[in-house]
């Protein structure tokens, strides 16, 4: 039997005297589909990045491919894991070929240069995510929507198993939301890779999520297949907002938010 | 800012550009040497000037330039901050604390083939980079602005207890410090240029081993972990890289300040951001820089000569404030 993509058993997080992390427990079948949804300083972002291993001072056990995170070199962790970042507030000073290609890194070695290998691995990862017309453009042009394709580009050109998503779509228009759909369905049928991906967004679950995991104040409060989300009473508990489904002929259904049902502790 | 397309050729000019000015400089200063030097066929006093003055003057100029250029671009991309620079981080500042304390105490710490006042350098640059590190990754992490405000802070504490130093030293130990402070480079003979080299080649070996690695941090800590660089022992090396090639300097040229902010920016607009190309460059901009200034302050009023750290901030001063313009209107 292979062991799950990514298995978490009882993960925690201190840093100074606040509890990020609350013994939070959790796994991600092979070329599944989680969406992780919480409120703002659920520890979503947080989690992404003790996957990461940027953050490393956590208890409990994480592991990766059924090895465990922490015996894994960062080289080896990056040929099975690759990480589209959320955009804000970074300069890329590079065209976008070379941007792509500095994702290789966990492939080469210090004094090799790029090999055709590198070369066919960058070309059919700006095709998968439609920039190959970019390719020669500096990313400092480019919009924020056409950024956030040629970071997952860049994510893809490491050809890594699992693919970590931290918010790809916030501050995007519509159009490229649903580019950026498109491009993660396509990345899960042509190269069945396992994808992890943040949002607030309850819809954006539905629409491209197969399972979820939902936290509030670092604690996992539920898990399950995305289908879970279609009651009204989960979603409330998890947002603290009151929700109406609106059942749609032909489409996925939609949550529509209400009103705030309860103020958060401090 | 459009990236330059021929890589290649910006360097092959930079190189070009640099065995020129290498070959020239050295007959320029107080006064003009006759190119016949060479030949031998100039007086001795010529000869001696031009071989036992001038030539290892260019060198150490070169060689100087090129490490703090280096060195404040491997900041700059590690912070991804314009202004880090191995003064604003305390460096600098820490060196010349360590190379004043030392001359000053008349302690003896000399190591074979390093003398001893660049190793009380090297101790006073790792003292105030490991302190700023320790702030960034200690309980309260501070963010790279947080670690540059540290750093400008732990450089004016080491400017002042210098300053106090120098006040309350004899007259011969102080007059000895202001001129070595001032930046100025008083070689004479080939001893300097090898208590300067290893230290800038060892450095920007390093540096250039790194070259892909400083590419990843340059766009953020998270995507270059997330690409396989280990971030916290890279920069670590990087750090203790770039101290080393900096205090180096400082204990022979004393504090020469704004070449390693202004010369890998200068780079970066010839050749663009990617360190497989931006190190060399750096590093032949930055010597080519600071050989043209050192012979101007050998010029501009013979027969004394002003400090080198003089032209350079004052050259360095104004455009300091011509990129914070430039930045806030971006």
């Amino acid at each position: 039997m292979t062991p799950p993509a990514i298995e978490v058993r009882s993960l925690s997080l201190a840093v100074g005297a606040s509890l990020l992390l609350d013994q939070l427990s959790f796994q991600v079948e092979r070329g599944a589909s989680l969406a992780i949804l919480g409120p703002n300083g659920a520890g979503k972002t947080t989690l992404l990045r003790c996957l990461l291993r940027i953050h490393s001072s956590w208890t409990g056990e994480i592991l990766v491919d059924g090895r465990g995170l922490r015996d894994l070199r960062q080289r080896q962790l990056a040929r099975r894991m690759a990480y589209v970042p959320q955009l804000e507030g970074r300069r890329f000073p590079f065209a976008v070929r070379e941007f792509v290609t500095m994702s290789r890194y966990p492939h080469r070695d210090a004094f090799g240069g790029s090999t055709a290998e590198d070369r066919r691995a960058v070309d059919s990862a700006l095709a998968l995510a439609e920039v190959e017309e970019l390719a020669d453009c500096p990313m400092e042009v480019l919009s924020g929507g056409e950024r956030q394709e040629v970071l997952i580009a860049a994510a893809l050109a490491q050809q890594a198993e699992i693919l970590l998503l931290d918010e790809p779509t916030a501050f995007l228009d519509y159009r490229h939301r649903v580019r950026i759909h498109e491009i993660l369905a396509n990345i899960r049928t042509e190269t069945g890779a396992t994808t992890v991906l943040v949002t607030h967004d309850l819809n954006e679950a539905l629409a491209v999520a197969t399972d979820t995991l939902a936290l509030d104040r670092g604690q996992r409060i539920f898990a399950g297949p995305v289908s879970g989300l279609l009651d009204p009473a989960v979603v409330s508990e998890i947002f603290g907002v009151t929700f109406e489904l609106l059942q749609r002929d032909g489409g996925t259904p939609l949550l529509v938010p209400g009103s705030i049902v309860k103020e958060p502790p401090p | 800012m459009t990236p330059p397309r021929h890589p290649v050729k910006v360097l092959l000019g930079l190189g070009a550009l640099s065995v020129a000015v290498l070959s020239l400089a050295p007959f320029f200063g107080g006064y003009h040497v006759p190119f016949s030097v060479i030949l031998g066929k100039a007086s001795a006093s010529e000869a001696m000037v031009f071989w036992q003055m001038r030539v290892p003057q260019v060198m150490v100029a070169f060689l100087a330039g090129a490490g703090l250029s280096v060195s404040g671009m491997a900041f700059q991309a590690m912070f991804r901050n314009p202004l880090a620079t191995p003064f604003t981080l305390g460096v600098a500042s820490g060196a010349s604390l360590g190379a004043a304390l030392y001359v000053r105490s008349g302690l003896r710490l000399d190591l074979p083939g390093i003398p001893g006042v660049s190793v009380a350098a090297f101790l006073g640059a790792f003292a105030a980079i490991g302190l700023v590190y320790s702030l960034s990754t200690g309980r309260r992490k501070l963010s790279a602005a947080g670690m540059l405000l540290a750093g400008v802070a732990i450089s004016f504490c080491c400017s002042s207890l210098l300053l106090f130093v120098q006040y309350i030293s004899r007259v011969g130990h102080s007059i000895r410090i202001m001129h070595w402070l001032m930046g100025g480079m008083h070689v004479f003979g080939y001893a300097d240029v090898f208590n300067v080299l290893p230290f800038v080649t060892s450095g920007a070996a390093v540096l250039f081993y790194y070259r892909h690695e400083l590419n990843l941090l340059l766009v953020g800590d998270d995507i270059a972990a997330s690409r396989g660089v280990a971030v916290g022992r890279v920069k670590i090396t990087l750090f203790f890289a770039t101290s080393f090639t900096v205090a180096g300097i400082v204990a022979v040229c004393g504090p020469i300040g704004f070449v390693g902010m202004m010369m890998p920016h200068i780079a970066r607009l010839l050749i663009g951001s990617d360190h497989r190309t931006l190190t060399p460059a750096s590093l032949l901009a930055g010597g080519v820089f600071l050989v043209l200034c050192d012979r101007l302050a050998r010029t501009v009023v013979p027969p004394s000569e002003v400090p080198v750290g003089v032209v350079t901030s004052l050259l360095g001063g104004p455009f300091f404030l011509w990129l914070l313009i430039r930045r806030g209107v971006d």
